[in-house]
């Protein structure tokens, strides 16, 4: 394959690049990515390409984070083909229906893999999950941020960017696609139980309200809640012996002393707080390109990085030493793009199922 | 700013530093990093804090509910529990432990558990803490379980089992915790459990329990004994292995179907014990429920073959009670004052009496059955017997309810409980009127019976007497007169009425004694009999006869025999005469042999009389010993006979327990056979001891008859002396000469006269004339009696003629006088012929005077000649009382005393005499009877008699007795002074017989003492009288005096009365001599 990466910026606009492109992927925070413009600016470029992309909370391109600009990887496929299914959700849509659908409609002769870029606010990952699921075949992907505004996500699917948009990238054909999917948090202290909870929505942790179980850990940084609460993600498992998830907290609600979360918290299952290790969180991004890097070292091929506004902002400064981690671990030949979203859509290494994570690093790596 | 990043900057920069541009940024986007880093560690750290202390709240709180939680558990338990540390002090108490030990966990608490609650041990030892095994789990690992007692706040013992475990954390052992309960209740329980065991298994019934099926689950000992099946035989069986089959499916299907449908069966059956045996039982089933099912079965049985035995016999007797014709009543024992009441009567009552049960019932019996004749003592008697207790029984007349009489036998016998109380009378109706008609009729016929056999009996000895007292008279008066000078015809007249006598004699002894026998009247003795003298006397009696017809006897008796034997001596010697009279009679030639040997069968005699007469066909044989049967008419006619001797003869060997038989042939000879049980006398005879000389004597028996030479033989061997034989005097001779030559000459020769060739005189005439064979003595053997032969005999050197037959003594006396007189000369003819009534007078015997009684004339002529004969002085008494008179004023030697005489009868005159005579010197009287019965005998002896001779009186038999008393008579003991040792003692004869007078005199004095000490029993004196009379005579050497004196003082002090009296006779007899002899002395001496 062959990969082309650009960038634009206010000032210069795009870098230049033209090609036969099959597929470009464009993550972006800013408006302008919003703009039917901007689409119609890269369809110029890449006329014969499949153009995908969300808004972000954080464009990833090579080891570099970048905000208010728009990133794009294309990349030409030698012995690959892909296809696209894009759904739009209407108001009360059944998700997982939706998700079962794309699949449905990318079903077909040497489908290896499906990308998945989602709304990430209108959208329950969890639920589109399992819907995308139900085909069987591996899905990596990510919801769309929006910065930490946490306002409006778009999604570009081979048309204008839009809002409420769901787009399923099909890989065929020879096409070797590798995932990883690592954290880095520790939890600590006592194993709890969601005791009383909706969705994603949890109001008792132990038969206590969950706001004040934060507000604890929190101390005086409980004012700047829920930001704040991105430092302790909830681990939930739904016994001793499953894997745990991460659960962002996205939002709290003092009346109702409630939690909100980036994915769902099922009432009964057990969970412990997590804690920030810097360290651990860099290391574990190095394992997640471990997992995914090809057993050719230093072969060429494109990977796609779809890490978490939670670690951004946990990580701070050293946001960039993850991905720096990731090109250590896949060599110079590989592209790197992908962006800091709400929710990351990726199997745990061991296992084929797709599960919605938070401040969770994932890759997914496509070698020819 | 971050202070550290100031610091920093300020350290390396300057105070004042303050950063610009580009390097502001940078400194900015390190210190918002400060920033975050401070933040972070402020958060983290406060998360670590919250996290602890929610973790301690937790900790907590899971502690607490733990602790809340195993509290809780704990005290729900019922068993106590509580827990110690290592130093056995108490750190937990359950509630449940509260309640048993009395105590609260407060008070425990920190407290050492042993020395509060298990210090002592109930018996009230101390229970020192290092032996209680609670204390060991500290120690092991392991736990303990136990019993023991703890101690409860009361102070009580409460029984507890435990189990006890080491605490253990981390692998060290921090404590231990108890867990115990009050085992109290269980212990009753278990006890209770033991207590019903028990009663189950000492149950005298026997008890199964079963299941519900019917399988047996258990069962007591009381079934084992008395169906024989231990338990592990039958536990696990079904019970139907009892089932005798004696009742039907009906039986077992009714009672399944009530217990289980839950209710108590209850009936009688019959089962079956291990050894197969059936017995009855009465079983009770009693179902049991669990929870409204039936769970199990018990029975309970009861062996009952006892009582239905008992009440089977019941049944029965009950039934025999009413079924018998005799009454029962059955009465209660009366109360003080009141009657016995009537409480039962059986039919046979009712039938007898007439009186119906409920007239009776309930009354006193004495309101019925009396009447006129009715003995009221009688009643009363048995009335107070009854009130004490006892049984009674009485005869006496009742009446029935129709007013007839009855004479009954009442028997009462008390009932009394197992107490031994009376409870009850039974008495016995037995309705005895026909009894005592037939009782009546029955002596009746008893008396009759009675009367006719005394008839019978007085009849025959009456006709006895009557009959022989006239036929003595007849023989003896025919034979007196054939002692006469008669001529020829008066002679052959005289022997054919004697003849003719004598015959009519037999044939009346014979029917006598036949009747005798068949009347049962004949009685067999038992009496000392010496066979010897028997069969030598019976042959001696007929001996005259043979000899008349040339027929030779001989006698052997087997020296081997007991000398006396017991036996009827009389009565075998009539069959012995029967038979050898027989022999005679029907031999016409050779020779009679009556031989008494042992018999082949053990313990019997066997007298055998072997003839060579005319024989007998076996025809003949078979009628013989009937009665009245001779051999055939012809015999009769020739040889005469009644033809009852051997029928009498029979009978006779059979009363005394033997057998008669015969072995006869004809032309050749008859043998009859006598066998008769042998049975020792105690005494014996004076035997023919073979002195020294006499053994190892030479014999020599020439006799051609082999019986003789076998008789012979038999004796002189049983002597001890050689014998040798020889069949004719040719072979004597030669054997004669034998011995001469091999220097062993004979020392006798015994030989008989008639044999062929050469006959015995002559053999004697030719070994007399030679001078090699003057050693040996000779003896001729003779059958016939010849006068010429004797003379001949002793011509020819015979010194003995003997003839036969030769009686064993005879033989005997014979060699032992050739053995005595071996150098004497001269001949002695001992001869001793039968029968005839010349016989040489004896030496004269003219000192003994014999009184005869006798009333009849003839009789008494008849024994006056036969006693001159003898040689006997005889004088005359004619009636009892004279002869008693007589008696009196002469001292006779012997009484011959007739018993049947008028006025007096000789046992009267007897009786008197021998009391007249009051024990001094008491003089022989025999009696003469006619009666020879049995009984009379012993009325002679009773009377006062010796001896007794039969009528017609048998002179040999009366010489031999008369001999016998009279020398007995004459037999007087004498104590004679010795007076040669006397006088040497007292050197003067005249001292001497004033010694010896005053001695006699003295001793009449004392003697005359002594008497009537004795007569008045004064044993003292009399002891002390006896005593002097000894010492006196022994002094002067009157030894049978002294002796008599010493027994004397032996017999008064042991209070011997009559053989004192016995002995002072003798010794005033004694004594009587004695003053004869000193009388006779001193005139001797002056």
């Amino acid at each position: 394959m062959h990969i082309e990466q650009i960038r634009w910026s206010d000032q210069s606009g795009w870098s230049d690049a033209a090609s036969d492109a099959d597929l470009v992927l464009a993550f972006a925070d800013n408006d302008f990515f919003q703009t039917d413009e901007c689409y119609v600016q890269l369809r110029e470029r890449f006329p014969s390409a499949r153009i995908v992309g969300c808004s972000s909370s954080g464009s990833v391109l090579d080891t570099r984070i970048s905000d208010g600009d728009v990133v794009a990887t294309a990349v030409k496929f030698e012995r690959s083909s892909v296809r696209l299914a894009v759904a739009d959700l209407a108001a009360g849509a059944n998700v997982r229906e939706v998700g079962a659908a794309l699949m449905a409609q990318l079903q077909g002769e040497g489908l290896r893999h499906v990308f998945v870029l989602s709304d990430g606010l209108q959208v329950n990952g969890s639920d589109l999950a399992q819907g995308l699921n139900q085909a069987g075949i591996s899905v990596t992907g990510g919801l769309a941020g929006d910065g930490t505004r946490f306002g409006k996500t778009w999604v570009m699917a081979d048309a204008p960017a839009r809002s409420g948009c769901i787009v399923a990238v099909g890989f065929y054909g020879e096409v070797a696609v590798k995932s990883g999917c690592f954290a880095g948090w520790q939890e600590f202290g006592a194993e709890r139980v969601v005791t009383k909870s909706e969705g994603n929505v949890v109001y008792e942790i132990d038969h206590q309200p969950a706001l004040d179980l934060y507000k604890k850990y929190l101390g005086e940084q409980a004012q700047s809640l829920p930001s704040s609460g991105l430092r302790f993600p909830l681990s939930v498992q739904a016994d001793r012996d499953s894997a745990a998830l991460i659960r962002t907290l996205l939002a709290v609600d003092e009346d109702a002393r409630s939690l909100t979360f980036a994915g769902d918290v099922p009432q009964g299952h057990l969970c412990k707080l997590m804690r920030t290790n810097l360290d651990s969180l860099i290391d574990n991004a190095g394992l997640a390109a471990e997992a995914a890097r090809p057993a050719a070292v230093g072969a060429a091929g494109l990977c796609l990085v779809v890490s978490c506004v939670g670690r951004r902002l946990v990580l701070g400064q050293l946001t960039e030493d993850e991905l720096e981690i990731v090109r250590e671990k896949l060599g110079d030949n590989t592209a790197i793009t992908g962006f800091y979203s709400y929710g990351e859509l990726a199997p745990f290494s061991d296992v084929l199922q797709c599960q919605l994570h938070n401040q969770t690093m994932t890759l997914t790596t496509l070698y020819e | 700013m971050h202070r550290l990043l100031k610091r920093q900057l300020q350290r390396h920069f300057g105070k004042d530093f303050e950063p610009d541009g580009a390097l502001a940024s940078f400194v900015l986007a390190i210190d918002g990093y400060y920033q975050e880093i401070d933040q972070e560690r402020v958060l983290l750290e406060n998360a670590l804090q919250v996290n602890t202390s929610e973790l301690n709240e937790v900790n907590e709180k899971l502690r607490e509910q733990n602790a809340e939680l195993t509290r809780t558990m704990l005290n729900t338990l019922s068993d106590g529990v509580y827990a110690t540390n290592m130093d056995g002090r108490m750190t937990f108490m359950n509630s449940a432990a509260e309640v048993i030990l009395g105590y609260r966990e407060s008070d425990l608490i920190g407290q050492k558990v042993h020395q509060n609650i298990h210090h002592h041990h109930p018996d009230g030892s101390a229970f020192p803490a290092e032996t209680c095994p609670l204390l060991e789990v500290y120690d092991t690992e392991k736990g303990v379980e136990g019993k023991s007692h703890f101690i409860n706040q009361a102070g009580q013992f409460v029984p507890v089992s435990y189990r006890a475990q080491p605490l253990v954390r981390d692998g060290e052992t921090f404590g231990s915790l108890v867990s115990f309960q009050d085992v109290t209740r269980q212990q009753e329980a278990e006890s209770k459990i033991r207590l019903q065991q028990a009663a189950l298994d000492s149950a005298a019934n026997m008890i199964i329990i079963a299941d519900v099926q019917g399988y047996i689950r258990y069962v007591n000992p009381a079934f084992t004994a008395v169906t024989g099946y231990q338990a592990d035989e039958v536990i696990g069986q079904h019970s139907r292995l009892l089932n005798s089959g004696k009742q039907d499916r009906a039986f077992y299907q009714n009672l399944w179907a009530t217990v289980l449908a839950g209710k108590v069966w209850e009936s009688e059956l019959v089962n079956r014990r291990k050894d197969g045996g059936l017995y009855f039982e009465q079983m009770t089933i009693t179902p049991i429920m669990e929870q409204g099912v039936v769970s199990h079965f018990v029975a309970i049985k009861r062996d009952i073959t006892e009582e239905s035995r008992i009440r089977t016999r019941l049944k029965l007797v009950s039934m025999a009670v009413d079924s018998i014709n005799q009454g029962i009543l059955i009465s209660s024992v009366p109360l003080a004052g009141e009657h016995s009441k009537i409480e039962h009567v059986n039919e046979g009552f009712v039938r007898m009496t007439g009186f119906q049960v409920d007239e009776v019932i309930g009354r006193p019996a004495r309101e019925f059955l009396r009447g006129p004749r009715t003995d009221i003592d009688k009643l009363d008697m048995m009335c107070e017997t009854m009130r004490r207790g006892d049984g009674h029984s009485m005869e006496n007349v009742y009446y029935r309810k129709d007013g007839s009489s009855f004479d009954v036998e009442v028997q009462v016998a008390p009932v009394r409980d197992e107490n031994d109380h009376l409870t009850h009378y039974i008495g016995v109706l037995s309705d005895i009127s026909l009894r005592r008609q037939a009782e009546e009729a029955l002596r009746e016929a008893h008396d009759q019976a009675l009367r006719a056999s005394r008839m019978k009996s007085e009849f025959l000895s009456t006709m006895s007497h009557e009959i022989r007292t006239p036929m003595n008279g007849i023989i003896g008066m025919t034979d007196l007169l054939l002692d006469t000078d008669l001529r020829g015809e008066q002679q052959e007249f005289a022997v054919a009425v004697r003849d003719s006598a004598q015959s009519l004699l037999t044939i009346i002894n014979d029917i006598l004694d036949f009747s005798k026998v068949e009347a049962g009247k004949m009685e067999i003795e038992a009496t000392d009999c010496a066979l010897v003298r028997v069969v030598e006397g019976v042959a001696e009696l007929l001996a005259l006869k043979a000899q008349e017809k040339q027929v030779s006897m001989m006698t052997f008796i087997d020296p081997s025999l007991p000398s006396l034997v017991r036996a009827d001596p009389t009565r075998l010697r009539q069959v012995l005469v029967n038979l050898v009279g027989n022999a005679v009679k029907f031999t016409e030639r050779g020779m009679v042999v009556v031989r008494a040997l042992r018999d082949v069968s053990e313990g019997h005699l066997r007298i055998e009389v072997q003839d060579s007469g005319i024989g007998m066909s076996i025809q003949t044989q078979a009628g013989l010993f009937q009665a009245f049967t001779q051999a055939d008419s012809s015999t009769t006619r020739k040889y005469g006979g009644t033809g009852l001797g051997l029928a009498i003869s029979k009978r006779l060997v059979e009363l005394m327990g033997g057998e008669i038989g015969v072995e006869s042939e004809v032309g050749v000879g008859s043998t009859f056979w006598v066998r008769l049980p042998l049975i020792a006398s105690d005494h014996e005879l004076q035997p023919v001891k073979p002195i020294s000389q006499m053994r190892d004597l030479r014999v020599l028996v020439v006799d051609d008859q082999p019986i003789d030479r076998e008789i012979l033989h038999h004796y002189l061997h049983s002597w001890g002396m050689y014998g040798e034989s020889a069949v004719d005097a040719e072979q004597g001779l030669l054997l004669m000469r034998r011995a001469v030559e091999a220097g062993t000459p004979f020392d006798v020769a015994i030989v008989d006269y008639s044999m062929p060739g050469m006959d015995g005189v002559t053999l004697g005439k030719m070994l007399h004339d030679d001078p090699q064979f003057t050693r040996t003595r000779l003896v001729l053997l003779t059958a016939f009696d010849q006068r010429n032969l004797m003379q001949q005999a002793h011509a020819a050197g015979f010194s003995i003629c003997l003839t036969k037959p030769v009686r064993q003594s005879e033989l005997y006396d014979a060699l032992a006088r050739e053995v005595e007189e071996a150098t004497a000369g001269g001949v002695v003819a001992v001869l001793e012929a039968a029968a005839s009534v010349a016989m040489p007078p004896v030496a004269a015997k003219s000192e003994k005077l014999i009184l005869l009684v006798e009333d009849n004339a003839v009789n008494q002529r008849l024994a006056q000649y036969q006693l001159g004969k003898l040689g006997y002085a005889v004088k005359l008494a004619t009636n009892g009382e004279e002869a008693v008179a007589m008696a009196q004023t002469v001292p006779y030697t012997l009484i011959l005393m007739d018993c049947q005489m008028p006025v007096m009868d000789g046992f009267e005159a007897t009786r008197a005499i021998r009391l007249a005579e009051q024990g001094k010197m008491r003089r022989p009287i025999v009696a003469m009877t006619a009666n020879a019965m049995q009984g009379d005998r012993e009325r002679c002896l009773e009377a006062g008699m010796d001896d007794y001779l039969s009528k017609p009186i048998d002179p040999a038999r009366m010489r031999e007795v008369l001999e016998r008393w009279v020398a007995q008579a004459g037999q007087e003991e004498r104590d004679a002074p010795d007076w040669e040792r006397l006088l040497d003692l007292f050197g003067d004869k005249d001292a001497l017989c004033e010694l010896m007078e005053v001695f006699a005199s003295s001793t009449a004095e004392l003697l005359a003492q002594l008497h009537a000490a004795s007569e008045q029993q004064q044993a003292g004196r009399a002891l002390a009288l006896a005593h002097e009379l000894k010492g006196a005579s022994a002094n002067l050497g009157l030894r049978k005096m002294a002796t008599l004196a010493e027994k004397i003082e032996r017999n008064a002090g042991k209070g011997a009365w009559e053989q004192v009296a016995d002995e002072f006779d003798a010794l005033e007899r004694l004594f009587k001599l004695v003053e004869l002899d000193v009388a006779a002395y001193r005139k001797s001496a002056t």
